[in-house]
């Protein structure tokens, strides 16, 4: 790779576009593959990504780029970075922020995403409007289970 | 006041409404294996098809495959049963028990859902207390 070519521009669905060190980009798997296959210019579409999240991507591949090979960043450091980066995160961004990570294929991003989920949903409730999960239960049916699982309600 | 929902038709794909089920199905179930086991109760309650995903050996393949396994030991004291019971922490699933006095020790798997008899107890015990200390069972009292 020549060092003309460290620069890599992508466009998002709604037409953003971001110019991003390569090392940032490289790390989504996807766009290592078109680079590879050199099936794209210098310009890489990404149809399924908006702007508004392809920036928190991209925030999230520049923290854990390591540039020139100096990673500087203590894991205990990059590690709340995360925590940081995922806590006030709404549903639908959080959403779409996994579709993205699973689109562009960043193994590390989408195992934070799905974490989060799992770590803001705890309750019946939570499962409902988190997850956007349909009761479809009759009274009878949830009142069985609620009995059988008795020792976990019981606080 | 109403929340502002008020976009008429949808612009985008990705603006509509997203749920577990806008994932893919891999994508989904990875999210839930990282549920803890504790929370697999309330996830049973949430729908039919969590319910079933609960209970089907999916969720334990996947969550063993995942590093997220938790391995519990639950005890129960009585026989027939008529408490749920809870789980105590540490490893294996195990189930002894009875009314009557008795040296029996069960074993539950709880993946296979299969009860497996193991080694007895030296003595023969009714309404004994138990504990977990450092992932061994501890059984007090309740004998002659």
């Amino acid at each position: 790779m020549s060092k003309s070519e460290k620069k890599i521009v992508l466009k998002s669905l709604d037409n953003e576009a971001f110019e991003v060190e390569k090392a940032v980009a490289l790390q989504s798997q996807t766009i290592w593959v078109m680079c590879e296959d050199k099936c794209v210019g210098n310009e890489i579409p990404l149809e399924n990504v908006t702007g508004q999240i392809l920036a928190k991507v991209i925030d999230y591949c520049k923290k854990h780029a390591v540039v020139d090979g100096d990673g500087d960043e203590s894991s205990e450091e990059l590690k709340n970075w995360d925590t940081e980066f995922t806590k006030n995160m709404d549903q639908s961004t959080l959403f779409n922020m996994i579709l993205a990570a699973n689109y562009l294929n960043i193994k590390s991003l989408l195992n934070l995403t799905c974490q989060a989920v799992a770590d803001k949903t705890k309750t019946i409730d939570e499962f409902h409007t988190f997850l956007n999960i349909e009761n479809n239960f009759t009274p009878e049916e949830e009142a069985q289970i609620c009995q059988e699982n008795l020792w976990a309600f019981d606080d | 006041m109403s929340n502002s929902e008020e976009s008429p038709h949808k612009k985008s794909k990705v603006e509509a409404t997203v749920s577990l089920s806008s994932l893919p199905d891999d994508v989904a179930l990875s999210c839930v294996a990282r549920l803890s086991r504790l929370d697999h109760a309330a996830l049973s309650l949430a729908s039919k098809s969590c319910h079933s995903l609960v209970d089907s050996p999916d969720l334990y393949k996947t969550r063993s495959l995942m590093g997220f396994s938790e391995p519990h030991v639950y005890v129960c004291l009585r026989t027939p049963l008529t408490d749920p019971f809870a789980p105590l922490s540490a490893s294996g699933s195990i189930l002894r028990g009875g009314l009557k006095r008795s040296s029996d020790v069960w074993l539950l798997d709880c993946r296979t859902h299969t009860w497996h008899i193991v080694p007895s107890m030296r003595v023969a015990r009714a309404k004994a207390a138990a504990g977990v200390v450092d992932g061994k069972i501890y059984v007090l009292g309740g004998c002659r």
